[in-house]
């Protein structure tokens, strides 16, 4: 074999590696799309049928089953909640961390590192047990602050990334001509990382939109935000629906993945721009 | 490729698989979904026990314990993972 056709078998394996990946990673979302159009005797099919009547009863049933909707509405309060109020707390945090040397600072920046790393069992089972005697189970505000609890150290993690790839000597311009610290903080420094911020917000949101393990056992009756109402609903004891589970999943799924490729290019940007130092 | 890019890459691979570990050591979510550590107890990871213990039989104490223990060994992993990021800038 000569070197040159040599070169050319590799990259052509190399291709058919990357799109075999490409192929494979999309095959639970197409999985769950395909279910959610079945009948309910196609969906238990063994082996799974390929070609089926499509028919879209999951969809009218899902949207008439009772608490779904207001399951999204809880969801997309708990999101809207909590991901602002994540950065309002955790933005000036990141950016003191990435400019200030202060005693420390390296400490607190592991202590929110861990929060974020840290199975959220630990936090859920002391966390239960405070809200029961505040009173603040089941209720909006108690979901948000925990998920906010969580969103911070996500926040001050990138936020300090952002930070940091600003050259300082912007702000140190900006002293110069008078403004003070805070100052520079929200005129200068925010503005120039704010894809970072859209980024970082979008990672909040999406987040506080799956969380399922912190709001299964905070919420209940009055609040259900959109994963648990879809395992307790549609996961029964006898028998899993899985035509509902599916076009449920769809339909949770699909606000957020409009909103994700809308805004993709942003989001690509942001992320890059965190993590080339 | 296996002289020049691996060598220059295994710092960020090693990141990366410390990243991994430590998601998979906190996923909760699709075990739960899936088989809530079922078909009896075969598919228990600690924290679907440690959840279930808590709050399906009410042993607090239980579920504090293996949180404290789960506290730990994760914060191990981070000294790891934060050692690797800063040696790497």
């Amino acid at each position: 074999m000569t070197p040159c056709a040599q070169r050319t078998l590799i990259e052509s394996l190399k291709h058919g590696a990357m799109i075999f990946i490409c192929l494979i990673a999309p095959f639970p979302i197409l999985r769950i799309l395909t279910q959610s159009f079945k009948s309910y005797f196609d969906t238990i099919a063994v082996p799974p049928k390929i070609f089926f009547k499509r028919v879209l009863d999951n969809f009218r049933q899902v949207l008439a089953t009772p608490g779904f909707l207001s399951s999204i509405k809880d969801s997309f309060i708990m999101a809207m909640g909590s991901s602002p109020l994540g950065f309002f707390l955790g933005t000036p945090c990141g950016y003191s961390l990435a400019r200030l040397r202060y005693r420390g600072s390296n400490s607190i920046g592991f202590f929110l590192l861990v929060t974020r790393m840290v199975s959220p069992i630990v936090i859920i089972i002391p966390l239960n047990r405070v809200f029961q005697i505040l009173g603040l189970i089941d209720t909006h505000i108690g979901l948000i602050l925990a998920h906010t609890f969580i969103n911070i150290g996500l926040v001050v993690w990138m936020m300090r990334g952002f930070f940091q790839d600003i050259p300082e000597s912007l702000e140190e311009a900006a002293r110069i001509d008078g403004c003070s610290n805070i100052q520079a903080f929200y005129k200068i420094a925010l503005p120039v990382t704010a894809p970072g911020l859209a980024a970082t917000a979008i990672f909040c949101f999406l987040f506080s939109w799956n969380e399922l393990m912190i709001a299964l056992p905070l919420a209940s009756l009055n609040v259900r935000t959109t994963p648990v109402f879809i395992i307790s609903e549609f996961v029964g004891y006898l028998a899993v629906e899985w035509g509902l589970l599916s076009a449920a999943g769809i339909l949770t799924v699909l606000p957020m993945l409009i909103f994700v490729v809308a805004i993709q290019k942003n989001l690509v940007r942001g992320l890059t721009m965190g993590a080339v130092k | 490729m296996r002289f020049i890019t691996l060598p220059l890459a295994w710092p960020l691979i090693g990141i990366a698989l410390t990243f991994r570990l430590i998601g998979a050591f906190r996923s909760f979510d699709i075990l739960y979904a899936v088989t809530k550590g079922g078909p009896g107890r075969a598919t228990d990871t600690l924290i679907i026990q440690a959840y279930q213990e808590n709050f399906s039989h009410f042993r607090l104490e239980y579920g504090l314990v293996v949180g404290i223990v789960m506290m730990l060994i994760t914060i191990v992993m981070c000294v790891l993972l934060l050692r690797r990021v800063t040696a790497n800038r």
